[in-house]
């Protein structure tokens, strides 16, 4: 299924840096099997799989290391929503009886790339399907590559300076969350829509509004679409139904809405 | 030999020399396991898998993800298709790891390679602990979402497609774990500081 590329910040880069929460994700990220682990599990893997000679081989080059550790790095910040989130409570609050929204404030962050580390070389590219694949060394690179420049070194990310000692006090602050308003409102347009679809009209339009690029773009419109079919306004439903095949063209929604638009259609 | 074409060969009986030329050290899957073993490993230990399970567990989503390469459609992402089995297979060490509680380990020491000193290693530990414990908290669909989200970075495109559920289904779960955690968190937070 296609859809255009807007994910909710995560949490990792939303919470404040020094946060008990977002300091746990950190570290969440960062661990991962020692060097020993690794190798163990490859040997074992190359076992199970009946490769004794490819163990041999492993062995001899010394290409059993430790695994990537990816994670997050560098967070830029984008301030908390309050007069959004303000906005859609009261949205909320008028026509589906919402309660005030609360969260946590998301901002957005970088993926920072996975560490290159020494492997057998490939003989196709396992990016081509869709895998975080590390740059692969030259076959020909030397056995102690590791002893030269430790792995673990490059993988760390999570700057110290910016760590409080163990018995700092943290401040976790409470925000909006923009993900937990917008689920809000779409959840009550859906709840709406089979017997109030002018009322999911309403809080689909909000939403519309509100979060004109949200998450939850393609529900929106899939209920809008919906809801114009439920109260007659058969035009305005095909040229949305129009757009919105255009924009997603393997929807889920798309085969449920053809089938009731034509009968909206007809006399 | 690639790695679609690993697959059905790795379903037969698996001897050392049958196995050669199924897989040797020159053939992408092991590049795919080198590349992705840490982020099995990661998930699997989000996902409740522990001490000497890990090793097991994750030699048991490449087993799997080997054999059933060949079923893979290409309907969601290589990456997708992984963390499914990695869901399946905590799932699966979850509930047995339940009913053998006699059982006891001696966790074997992982890396968390964002600790610089001894003295980090206590808090970067602390904070895992803490978010472990909020983790086993959660009812399990929530806790794949936030992990596959939150921790492994997919896009919830992604997460929808390893969980197998409809993507706003996966949009109320992650909503549900953040909310959970966020309280579980404040909750350590405040234990922490009145010891």
């Amino acid at each position: 299924m296609t859809r255009p590329a807007n994910q909710p910040a995560r949490l990792r880069a939303s919470a404040p840096r020094d946060s008990l929460l977002a300091r746990g994700l950190a570290a969440a990220q960062e661990r991962g099997p020692s060097d020993e682990q690794a190798a163990a599990l490859e040997r074992r893997l190359l076992v199970a799989l009946g490769a004794s000679a490819a163990i041999g081989a492993a062995v001899k080059a010394g290409s059993a290391s430790a695994p990537t550790a990816a994670g997050a790095a560098g967070a830029a910040m984008v301030g908390p929503v309050p007069a959004l989130a303000l906005k859609v409570a009261l949205v909320l609050a008028v026509a589906a009886g919402g309660g005030a929204v609360a969260g946590r404030v998301l901002r957005h962050h970088e993926t920072a790339p996975s560490p290159a580390r020494p492997a057998m070389p490939a003989s196709r590219p396992l990016s081509e399907v869709g895998l975080d694949v590390p740059t692969p060394l030259p076959s020909a690179a030397p056995a102690d590559v590791r002893s030269d420049s430790p792995r673990r070194e490059a993988v760390h990310r999570a700057p110290p300076d910016g760590r409080l000692a163990a018995g700092t006090k943290h401040r976790e602050r409470t925000a909006v969350d923009p993900l937990d308003a917008e689920l809000r409102l779409i959840e009550a347009a859906r709840a709406a829509a089979p017997y109030q679809p002018e009322r999911a009209l309403r809080l689909c339009l909000a939403h519309e509004r509100y979060f004109p690029r949200g998450v939850m773009r393609e529900e929106r419109e899939a209920i809008i679409i919906s809801a114009l079919i439920s109260v007659g306004r058969d035009g305005e439903a095909r040229a949305r139904n129009a757009a919105f095949v255009q924009l997603y063209p393997s929807s889920p929604y798309a085969a449920q809405l053809r089938e009731r638009l034509p009968a909206a259609a007809t006399p | 030999m690639s790695l679609r074409s690993a697959a059905p060969r790795a379903a037969a009986p698996a001897s050392p020399e049958a196995g050669v030329g199924a897989f040797t050290g020159d053939e992408p899957f092991q590049a795919l396991f080198q590349a992705q073993v840490g982020h099995v490993w990661r998930s699997l230990r989000a996902l409740g898998v522990q001490g000497a399970d890990v090793a097991d567990a994750s030699q048991q989503v490449f087993i799997v993800l080997h054999a059933n390469l060949a079923r893979w459609d290409r309907a969601c992402t290589l990456r997708a298709y992984m963390y499914g089995i990695c869901l399946r297979v905590a799932s699966d060490h979850r509930r047995k790891a339940h009913r053998r509680r006699e059982r006891l380990f001696a966790s074997p020491p992982e890396t968390v390679s964002g600790a610089t000193s001894p003295e980090d290693d206590v808090v970067h530990r602390q904070e895992l602990r803490f978010l472990d414990d909020a983790l086993g908290e959660l009812p399990a669909a929530q806790r794949e979402v936030f992990v596959l989200f939150e921790i492994e970075e997919l896009d919830m495109t992604e997460v929808a497609q390893a969980v197998g559920c409809p993507l706003f289904t996966a949009y109320s779960r992650l909503r549900g774990a953040r909310k959970a955690i966020g309280a579980r968190m404040a909750r350590s937070l405040e234990e922490r500081t009145q010891r």
